[in-house]
């Protein structure tokens, strides 16, 4: 994306945008699991649920990440409706995605990981989970 | 004191805040830029807490302009707004800031600022109160359902649909009724601690302490409306 198209996208932040919680959406949630010596992981969320103190009100940053990324995924969302496999396959958000599971599993030994995307929502006073993506399998880099 | 010197300083404190935040991920936020610019994120923070100095001693309305582009820069990098509500709110305090600078007259940008204040929460409140699972509790507990923090037993008695009910009206009702906050000091007050229940309540159920701070800081321009006189 070219650095002008990106600051017109993002002049909205310059001007007053006061809707929030307005309409009951879905909620991505990211999961990945990986296989070490042929022996497949559970499922894992990216995001397991954060348990907040009273000095978070403070400083905050690791909900404050977790906001911004469920941000990109939504992004992906609506942006991916319009791409095919291959260009959702190299999409900045999708890429970036990639590389964070990769780096949440630097300390694991594994030889390949994936992830896929759901979409959770509330109908119905059910929350209900669509699968939306599941990515290839990313081999280990090796150093 | 000067109104526009507590806004100044609450502006500060929240984007001191903001700025650990932003260092403490300066990890993340490497890897996110594709890029090893570490030189650049140092700069970048540096300029940020040169313009934060400089806010706060109140000196010119450059000080604002330069924290605002410097801002503006950061978020880009981020693919985006950081953190929407709260970088929308940074940036209107910031513009009162400049106007109140610009002008050499502190009233026309508490003026500002207390008039997009108010329009945050009356068009927050206009947009929830046209869906009607705003009116009937469903979606707060969709919301509180779907909050990707971890809930405590006591937050789960709001869960139930009684409480979501009431809650739900009286976030309405708080949040339309907000212009009521500009006829006199008293409902100033009244209304302002209601907001800083109403931002505590988003921080402990949605993680979202940036809107805390960043509404605080922009309570003395209420406060200042109303005492006008």
């Amino acid at each position: 994306m070219g650095l002008l198209q990106r600051i017109l996208q993002n002049c909205r932040s310059l001007f007053p945008y006061w809707k929030f919680f307005d309409r009951l959406g879905g909620v991505p949630r990211l999961d990945y699991r990986f296989s070490d010596k042929m022996v497949l992981s559970d499922w894992k969320p990216l995001h397991p649920h954060q348990k907040l103190s009273l000095q978070n009100i403070f400083i905050n940053e690791k909900v404050n990440l977790m906001h911004w990324e469920l941000s990109l995924l939504m992004r992906l969302f609506q942006e991916c409706q319009k791409l095919n496999n291959n260009e959702l396959a190299n999409h900045e958000i999708y890429l970036w995605f990639k590389n964070r599971v990769a780096s949440e599993l630097s300390g694991q030994k594994y030889d390949w990981f994936q992830f896929r995307i759901q979409i959770q929502s509330y109908q119905n006073q059910k929350m209900i989970e669509d699968l939306w993506i599941e990515s290839e399998s990313f081999a280990r880099l090796q150093k | 004191m000067n109104s526009l010197i507590w806004v100044c300083g609450l502006f500060v404190f929240s984007h001191f805040l903001f700025l650990i935040e932003y260092f403490k991920l300066k990890d993340a936020f490497a890897m996110q830029a594709q890029a090893k610019q570490k030189i650049e994120l140092y700069l970048l923070f540096i300029i940020y807490l040169f313009s934060l100095l400089g806010i706060l001693f109140h000196s010119s309305w450059v000080f604002p302009v330069i924290f605002a582009v410097n801002y503006f820069y950061l978020i880009l990098k981020w693919k985006g707004n950081f953190n929407g509500g709260s970088d929308n709110m940074s940036f209107v305090l910031l513009t009162g800031l400049f106007i109140a600078k610009f002008n050499e007259n502190d009233n026309n940008g508490l003026f500002y600022i207390a008039l997009l204040v108010t329009s945050s929460y009356v068009l927050a409140g206009w947009a929830k109160a046209k869906n009607r699972e705003w009116w009937t509790g469903e979606s707060l507990i969709g919301f509180l359902q779907m909050s990707p923090l971890q809930k405590q037993d006591w937050q789960k008695i709001f869960l139930s649909p009684r409480q979501a009910l009431f809650l739900s009206r009286a976030t309405l009702l708080f949040e339309l009724s907000f212009p009521l906050a500009l006829l006199n000091y008293k409902l100033t007050i009244i209304y302002v601690s209601l907001g800083i229940l109403f931002h505590f309540c988003n921080f402990i159920f949605f993680g979202l302490n940036r809107f805390f701070w960043i509404w605080l800081s922009s309570y003395p321009a209420l406060l200042w409306f109303t005492s006008r006189s």
